[in-house]
C-alpha cells in the first residue's frame, strides 16, 4: 500500500532516472491506479508515442506490469480485453537499494556475478545474447571463452537464486465468480483476525511469475543437444520434491538453444529482501543476546532459507536439535560450539520468544523479530521528538495493546496528573495514539474519561510515511547539493569541492540508513 | 460601477493571506553526522548507477523536432557542418520488442523493429560520463576491486567511433538524393492557416 509520501518519493526516484515524461505517466499511475493506453494518454496529456515509449521503459525496468482483465461475455457481445497498466511500487522504491543487492552478491559470489548483476539493474532485462554481447564489446579474449565465462556465472546467479525468469508481458486476470465473493464475505466477518486481502498488485503479479519450475531454470545448448537433456537439465531446483515438476517440465520444454537465447532475465529482487530481512533480524538479535546465539540464529536461517514461499514469511520451518547442530558446525564461528551450548542457546533464543519451541524441533518466529525491531523505532521517534515522559508512557501503551485511562498512565509513569493529559494529546494529534472518550454516569454527576491505545497497524503507517517524507527531504538535498557543485566545476576549488564530497557522502550514508528503517516498516 | 465590485473582492482576498519568504531548506536541529556509519561503497555504487542511467536510452527527454525547431532556412553551408549526433543509443536497440515481452499495442509500430537493427553500444562514451565529486572515491573502489578496468579505456574509444558511423548511415551521395526532401509547392509556415477550400488560380 503506496502512502502519500511514498508516492512522492516514488515519482521522484523515476524523475532522477529516467527523466520527466516517464515520471510523469509514473505518478498518473500510482495515483489512479491501473489504466489502460488511452486513459493514460487522456490523463497525462502526452502523445501516444510518448506514453507507449515511457510504457517501454517502465515495464523494461519493472515498475510496471500489463495485464488483461477478462471480461464476462453478456448478451452475446464478443469479449472485450482491454489491456491495462498498473504501476509496482514496490519495485519502484527497491531502485534505491540495488547498490545494496550488488554488495550482497560481492560478499557471496565473484566479480564476473557482480558485473552481471550490475547489467540487469542497469537495464531491467537483458537475454542472454545480450549479456554476452555487452561482455565482449568490454573484452579482448575470444568469443566461446567469454560465453562460458557468461553462462558460468548467470548459473551461478540462478542457484542463489538471485536472478530470475521475467514475468508473462500481459496476463490475463480471471474476475472472482459470484460465490467465490460471498465466500469471502463469510470467511472475512466469521475471522477474529483481520486478513489482508490479496491486492490487485499482488493478483497481477502473482498470474504473471513465472511457474516455479521454470523461474531460475536455465536450459544450456550442450544439454539440449545431448539427447534431450532428460537428466541434465541444468536446474537450480533439484529437490526430490520437485522431481515430479521436472518430469511435466521436460514436455514443456520445447524450447531449442536459440529460444533460450531470448528469453529474458532480471534481478530476483525478493531474494535480495530476504537476506536483508534475515540480515535485520540477525542485528537486532546481537542487541540483545551474546554471540552464540546469534551463531545459532543464523544456521537456522541458512538452513531454511531456500524453503521460505514469500518475504513476509511469520515462522520458518520447524528443524530438529540435531539439523540445526550440523548447520551451526559448518559456519566458521560455529565450528566450536558443542551441542549443549547450541541447546542452551536456544533456551536463550525462546525468551522473548525469537524461536519457539514445540515437540523436540524450533522455528523461528520472524514476525516476532521484526515487531519489536518496529516498536523499539517507533519509541526512539518518540523520544527524540516528544521526550522522556511522552516515551514512558508510549512504551507502556505500546505494551499492554489496550485502552488505559489516563490517571492510570500518570500513575504507572510517575508524570503528574496535569501534564499526562497534555503529553498524551500532542501524542494523539500527531496520530501516534488512539483516543476514545467514556462518559460514565456516576452518582451525583457525568463524569468523562480519555482512553489512549496503540494502534499498530495505523502507527506503522504513519511512520512509514514520515519516513518516506524524510526520504525526499535528502533525495532533494542530495540533488541541490550536486547543483551547487556543477556550478563550482568551472572554479578549482579544491577546499569547496572535498567540502561538497564530504557532504553527499554524509548525505548518500544518510539515505541508506533511513532506508534500511523504510525496509523495516515496509518490506520485511 | 462594476469595478468596485471587483476592487472589493481583490482586496478581501488579499488581505487574508500573510507572505512569508521561501526558504528551500529551513534551519532545523539536525542529528550527530558523526553518529551515520559511512557506507561508501553502497554510495559509490548507487552513483555509477545514477550516472549510467542518465546517458542511457531509457532516459526520455522531452525531444523538439528538428522541424519546429529551426525557423531559420537551412542554407547550402550548413551541409559542411557536422550534423548533431545521437549521443544515447536508441531505446529499440536495446529493448527485446517480441510479443512475449511486451504488450502488443505497445509494439505495433513496424517502424520501432526496423531502427533495431543498429548495433547497440554497451560502454558508455567517455564524454558523457561527467566528472562527478566521486571520482577520487571510485578510483579507491576501483583499485581494490582489481586493475581490470583500465584496459577498458580502449575499448570504449574505439566503441565511440563505431557508433559514429553507424549514426551517419544516411549517406551523401551528393545530388542525387537531394529531391528526396525538397518541398516544392509547400509552404510549411502558412499550411496551418489555409482553410479555404477555394481553388488556387
Amino acid at each position: 500500500m503506496a502512502t502519500q509520501y511514498g508516492i512522492k518519493c516514488a515519482v521522484n526516484l523515476i524523475t532522477a532516472h529516467f527523466g520527466d515524461l516517464v515520471a510523469k505517466v509514473c505518478e498518473c499511475l500510482l495515483r489512479k491506479g491501473p489504466l489502460t493506453l488511452q486513459a493514460t494518454v487522456r490523463f497525462t496529456e502526452l502523445t501516444s508515442s510518448q506514453v507507449k515509449n515511457c510504457l517501454l521503459v517502465l515495464i523494461q525496468h519493472n515498475c510496471v506490469q500489463a495485464f488483461t482483465l477478462e471480461q464476462s461475455v453478456e448478451h452475446g457481445d464478443a469479449a472485450k480485453a482491454n489491456t491495462q497498466y498498473i504501476a509496482l511500487f514496490d519495485n519502484i522504491i527497491h531502485r534505491w537499494r540495488f547498490s545494496k543487492f550488488l554488495n550482497i552478491v560481492s560478499q557471496n559470489l565473484d566479480k564476473q556475478c557482480v558485473d552481471l548483476l550490475e547489467a540487469l539493474l542497469q537495464h531491467g532485462r537483458l537475454t542472454l545474447k545480450q549479456m554476452s554481447d555487452r561482455a565482449k564489446s568490454g573484452q579482448n579474449e575470444g568469443d566461446d571463452v567469454i560465453l562460458d565465462a557468461v553462462q558460468e556465472a548467470i548459473i551461478k546467479l540462478l542457484n542463489a537464486h538471485f536472478i530470475e525468469r521475467c514475468p508473462a508481458s500481459e496476463p490475463v486476470l480471471t474476475n472472482p465468480t459470484k460465490q467465490e465473493l460471498a465466500a469471502r464475505k463469510r470467511a472475512a466477518k466469521s475471522a477474529k483476525i483481520v486478513q489482508e486481502q490479496e491486492t490487485l498488485e499482488q493478483r497481477v503479479v502473482e498470474a504473471a511469475a513465472p511457474s516455479e519450475a521454470l523461474r531460475f531454470l536455465l536450459v544450456t545448448q550442450t544439454e539440449l543437444a545431448a539427447d534431450g537433456g532428460k537428466d541434465e537439465i541444468d536446474s537450480s531446483i533439484v529437490t526430490p520434491g520437485e522431481k515430479r515438476k521436472r518430469d511435466a517440465l521436460e514436455s514443456e520444454t520445447e524450447y531449442g538453444a536459440a529460444d533460450e537465447q531470448v528469453v529474458l532475465w532480471r534481478a530476483n529482487f525478493e531474494e535480495f529482501i530476504r537476506h536483508l530481512r534475515h540480515k535485520a533480524c540477525i542485528e537486532n538479535v546481537k542487541t540483545r543476546l551474546d554471540d552464540g546465539a546469534v551463531t545459532v540464529l543464523k544456521a537456522m536461517m541458512e538452513a531454511t532459507r531456500s524453503t521460505e514461499k514469500k518475504v513476509k514469511t511469520e515462522n520458518s520451518v520447524p528443524l530438529s536439535l540435531s539439523s540445526i547442530y550440523e548447520e551451526v558446525i559448518k559456519s566458521e564461528e560455529g565450528r566450536n560450539i558443542t551441542f549443549d551450548r547450541v541447546r542452551a542457546s536456544l533456551i536463550q533464543l525462546s525468551c522473548p520468544p525469537f524461536v519457539k519451541a514445540d515437540n523436540e524441533s524450533y522455528s523461528i518466529d520472524f514476525k516476532k523479530i521484526i515487531e519489536l525491531a518496529q516498536n523499539e523505532e517507533a519509541e526512539s521517534i518518540v523520544l527524540k521528538r516528544y521526550g522522556k515522559d511522552a516515551y514512558r508512557m508510549f512504551r507502556l501503551l505500546s505494551n499492554s495493546g489496550h485502552l488505559l485511562e489516563t490517571d492510570k498512565i500518570a500513575d504507572a509513569t510517575f508524570v503528574e496528573k496535569k501534564e499526562t493529559p497534555k503529553i498524551l494529546y500532542k501524542l494523539w494529534k500527531d496520530d501516534y495514539l488512539q483516543m476514545e472518550k467514556l462518559q460514565v454516569t456516576g452518582a451525583k454527576r457525568l463524569q468523562q474519561f480519555l482512553l489512549w491505545k496503540v494502534n499498530k497497524n495505523i502507527l506503522r503507517e504513519h511512520v512509514l510515511d514520515e519516513m518516506f517524507h524524510a526520504a525526499l527531504n535528502l533525495s532533494q538535498r542530495v540533488a541541490f547539493e550536486s547543483e551547487q557543485e556543477k556550478e563550482m566545476l568551472n572554479i578549482p576549488k579544491d577546499k569547496l569541492r572535498d567540502r561538497l564530497r564530504k557532504v553527499a557522502l554524509l548525505l548518500g550514508s544518510s539515505q541508506m540508513k533511513l532506508d534500511d528503517a523504510i525496509m523495516l516498516f515496509h518490506d520485511f | 460601477m462594476s469595478f468596485r465590485g471587483r476592487g472589493r473582492g481583490r482586496g478581501f482576498g488579499g488581505g487574508y493571506f500573510k507572505s512569508e519568504p521561501f526558504v528551500l531548506f529551513p534551519d532545523i536541529e539536525l542529528p550527530d553526522a558523526k553518529a551515520v556509519p559511512d557506507e561508501r561503497t553502497l554510495v559509490i555504487r548507487n552513483s555509477r548507477l545514477l550516472k549510467y542511467w542518465k546517458a542511457s536510452p531509457y532516459y526520455i527527454e522531452e525531444n523538439v523536432s528538428k522541424k519546429n525547431e529551426s525557423i531559420d532556412i537551412e542554407r547550402f553551408s550548413d551541409w559542411s557542418k557536422p550534423k548533431n549526433t545521437a549521443k544515447r543509443n536508441s531505446l529499440f536497440q536495446v529493448l527485446q520488442l517480441q510479443s512475449h515481452n511486451f504488450p502488443k499495442e505497445l509494439i505495433g509500430d513496424s517502424r520501432r523493429a526496423q531502427r533495431s537493427a543498429k548495433k547497440m553500444r554497451w560502454n558508455l562514451d567517455s564524454g558523457m560520463l561527467k566528472l562527478d565529486m566521486f571520482e577520487k572515491f571510485e578510483k579507491d573502489l576501483e583499485d581494490k576491486e582489481g586493475k581490470e578496468k583500465k584496459g577498458d579505456g580502449e575499448e570504449e574509444n574505439s566503441d565511440e567511433d563505431q557508433g559514429e558511423e553507424s549514426d551517419q548511415s544516411y549517406s551523401d551521395d551528393g545530388d542525387y538524393n537531394e529531391n528526396e526532401h525538397f518541398d516544392d509547392d509547400e509552404d510549411d509556415y502558412n499550411m496551418a492557416d489555409d482553410h479555404d477550400d477555394e481553388p488556387i488560380y
